[in-house]
């Protein structure tokens, strides 16, 4: 695997906070995200349901839902400051720079509208003004045949309802990739399809990635597809990056309690019982530990992880955890 | 689209059973109910063997489904019977009547579609600003009175306070006539070539039309607001967003569309409760349609243009409700899968 510090850096996020407003209460849902992409990085987001990846991933696109407050910090692609972005510029990144594959592809393609209609209108935006129809309509057939659609011609002229989940997501990453794109932002791309396809698409989503040297967000809470898909990972809790670094280190050195609790869930096709899981909830964001957020269920917590926030300090070379005893072994 | 036009047909066919059901519901309803219609029909001195006579010549002596037999024979023929309070032929005051109380139900229901269409997307795009606010705090006092209470403001305030507006009733202005041809004023007084009696007749629908509306539109309004809110969460808008379309395309295509589906589909019900208070608005504004005809056949127990009324509304509430599956099949392209599977 490649090490870091190469190549530009395409995605920059540097303390970034977002909290949403919740009939007049405050939801702190990110707390000081820190993480970059580099071109053809591969980098990994870990972490329960409702850690804030899908925040993260939006906030990148300045789509975050409409009572979504921006807390601090800030959001980079290629050196300029997602949320200052005047409209033009902001288009051309949403067009050519980033662009995401939604978890459901049921509910991210539009149900009244054929494929062929849907694809063309992302693709006219994105290719220069007059651009022939029968172009982007080329375009559009060679990114489903390059997601190994068969028939591309039957895919245009269908409607989403017309099409398995598979297919769908599918179109989704041809839409994605089509436009020429250079970050891909995967939100967990094949947990709501049956577990063959999941792993089909994780495969297609990796092919394309090493093809196109595209980079790559994926976001996921599985520590195996983490594992096996991305060379750079971040180990996300309740709305905070608590370890992060190369995956081989992460996984092979695990260094923050909550990242060896996450590895522990991972069944084993070896040993005897079910994994245990970890005890406990993610916080309430209404009102969250004024400490480390994991101190509530870590099973080392002394006095100092309920009242300071840890810093994301260098635990090892390129390794990076947010834990008061990271130094103390496990 | 083939499967449209198998959808049609066989929804078509779906509705010559309902008819069917229909016809055998309120004919024997309307022989079932008290009192002798044939009695009624020729009054309290009229000596028995006349009566009788009458009876026999109605069928009314055969057991109900034989008298069934012998209506629906007549029916299929377009021939709905004699009426015993207008001593005409149902079918030729069905004719007369009709007309009047179709084009207002049309005036009703159909612009004002569009009115709640454009309030509802204008509530969504200033949700919680002030344009908001207004149209859901007028839709809550306009939805809750009821369309007899506007039928009699709008006469107070449009035919008397400020006399503007033509107010003691009938379709068109002492002194003017225009050629039947549809049966529906104003596209008649057009097609005639008479402007002036186009907008005569517009004039006179205009109260009417509006009290008959204002409810339903508003009702309409709301839902359109709260689906089109409702679908701009959803991710397929996030996608198209995050893909860089620009924000007037995706309310325009892409929100727009799946939001006033819902709403297409209920103005279908609708039309049915425009028909029922129709009846009251009719008979406030003196307009000569279904109304008092219908109320007269009722109370006179006039078997014969009580199910006359009751089917032609039949006919017209199953053929509206098909038309507005069409669109919604159209606009929907779910619809025309799981119609045709």
């Amino acid at each position: 695997m490649r090490g870091m510090g190469e190549g530009e850096i395409l995605l920059d996020i540097k303390d970034f906070s977002v909290s949403f407003d919740v009939y007049g209460k405050k939801s702190h849902v990110l707390d000081g995200i820190t993480f970059r992409v580099r071109a053809g990085e591969r980098v990994g987001l870990v972490g329960e349901s409702g850690c804030g990846k899908t925040t993260t991933l939006k906030a990148i696109l300045r789509v975050l839902p409409k009572n979504a407050v921006i807390g601090g910090g800030s959001v980079l692609f290629g050196g300029r400051d997602v949320f200052g972005m005047a409209r033009p510029e902001l288009d051309d990144m949403r067009r050519r720079g980033a662009g995401m594959i939604f978890q459901d592809p049921s509910s991210a393609l539009n149900p009244v509208f054929s494929v062929k209609s849907q694809f063309l209108t992302a693709l006219r935006y994105a290719n220069p003004p007059g651009t022939p129809k029968e172009r982007l309509y080329e375009i559009a057939a060679e990114a489903l045949d390059s997601v190994m659609l068969p028939d591309p011609h039957r895919i245009m002229d269908s409607f989403p309802y017309q099409l398995s989940g598979g297919m769908k997501q599918r179109v989704c990453i041809a839409m994605t990739i089509a436009a020429g794109r250079r970050l891909l932002l995967a939100d967990e791309p094949g947990t709501s399809l049956d577990v063959t396809i999941q792993d089909q698409i994780l495969r297609l989503i990796n092919k394309l990635v090493s093809e196109k040297g595209l980079s790559v967000v994926m976001v996921s809470h599985s520590v195996g597809v983490i594992r096996e898909s991305t060379n750079y990972v971040n180990i996300m809790y309740a709305g905070t990056v608590v370890e992060s670094g190369a995956t081989d280190d992460v996984f092979g050195n695990p260094m923050h309690p909550y990242t060896t609790a996450l590895m522990s869930c991972v069944p084993k096709l070896t040993g005897g019982s079910i994994a245990q899981g970890i005890p406990g909830r993610v916080p309430d964001y209404m009102n969250t530990p004024a400490g480390c957020r994991f101190a509530p269920r870590c099973p080392r917590a002394k006095g100092a992880c309920h009242e300071r926030k840890p810093p994301h300090a260098e635990a090892a070379p390129g390794h990076y955890v947010s834990c008061h005893f990271a130094s103390e072994a496990v | 689209m083939p499967s449209l036009l198998a959808t049609v047909l066989k929804r078509l066919g779906w509705a010559s059973v309902v008819l069917a059901g229909l016809s055998i519901l309120i004919f024997s309803l309307v022989r079932i109910m008290p009192g002798d219609p044939a009695r009624l029909a020729l009054g309290p001195t009229a000596p028995e063997e006349v009566v009788e006579r009458y009876r026999e010549r109605m069928h009314y002596n055969e057991p109900l489904p034989v008298q069934y037999y012998f209506w629906l024979r007549q029916v299929l023929h377009g021939d709905f019977g004699m009426s015993t309070v207008t001593k005409r032929g149902v079918s030729q005051d069905l004719a007369e009547f009709m007309p009047a109380t179709l084009e207002l139900v049309i005036w009703a229901g159909i612009p004002p579609l569009f009115f709640a269409l454009l309030l509802g997307v204008l509530g969504a795009m200033y949700k919680n600003r002030w344009p908001d606010y207004v149209i859901r705090f007028s839709s809550y006092i306009i939805i809750a009175t009821p369309t007899f209470v506007w039928a009699v403001l709008f006469l107070l305030i449009f035919g008397y306070w400020l006399p503007v507006l033509p107010s003691i009733g009938g379709r068109l202005s002492m002194g003017l006539a225009v050629p039947t041809v549809t049966g529906l004023m104003v596209l008649d007084a057009l097609i005639a070539g008479q402007p002036a009696a186009a907008w005569d007749a517009f004039a006179h629908l205009l109260l009417p039309s509006l009290a008959l509306s204002l409810g339903h539109t508003m009702q309409e309004a709301r839902l359109t607001r709260s689906y089109m809110l409702e679908n701009a969460g959803k991710d397929y808008i996030t996608m198209v967003t995050s893909q860089g379309v620009p924000r007037d395309v995706v309310n325009r295509k892409f929100l727009l569309r799946p939001s006033i589906i819902p709403t297409v589909s209920i103005m279908g019900l609708d039309i049915a409760a425009i028909f029922g208070n129709a009846f009251l608005v009719e008979t406030i504004f003196n307009w000569p349609g279904m109304s008092r005809y219908a109320m007269n056949a009722i109370l006179g127990k006039d078997i014969n243009a009580v199910c006359g009324v009751v089917m032609v509304l039949g006919v017209i509430f199953i053929m509206t409700n098909l038309l507005v599956d069409v669109i919604v099949m159209i606009l929907d392209p779910r619809m025309r899968q799981s119609r045709s599977k």
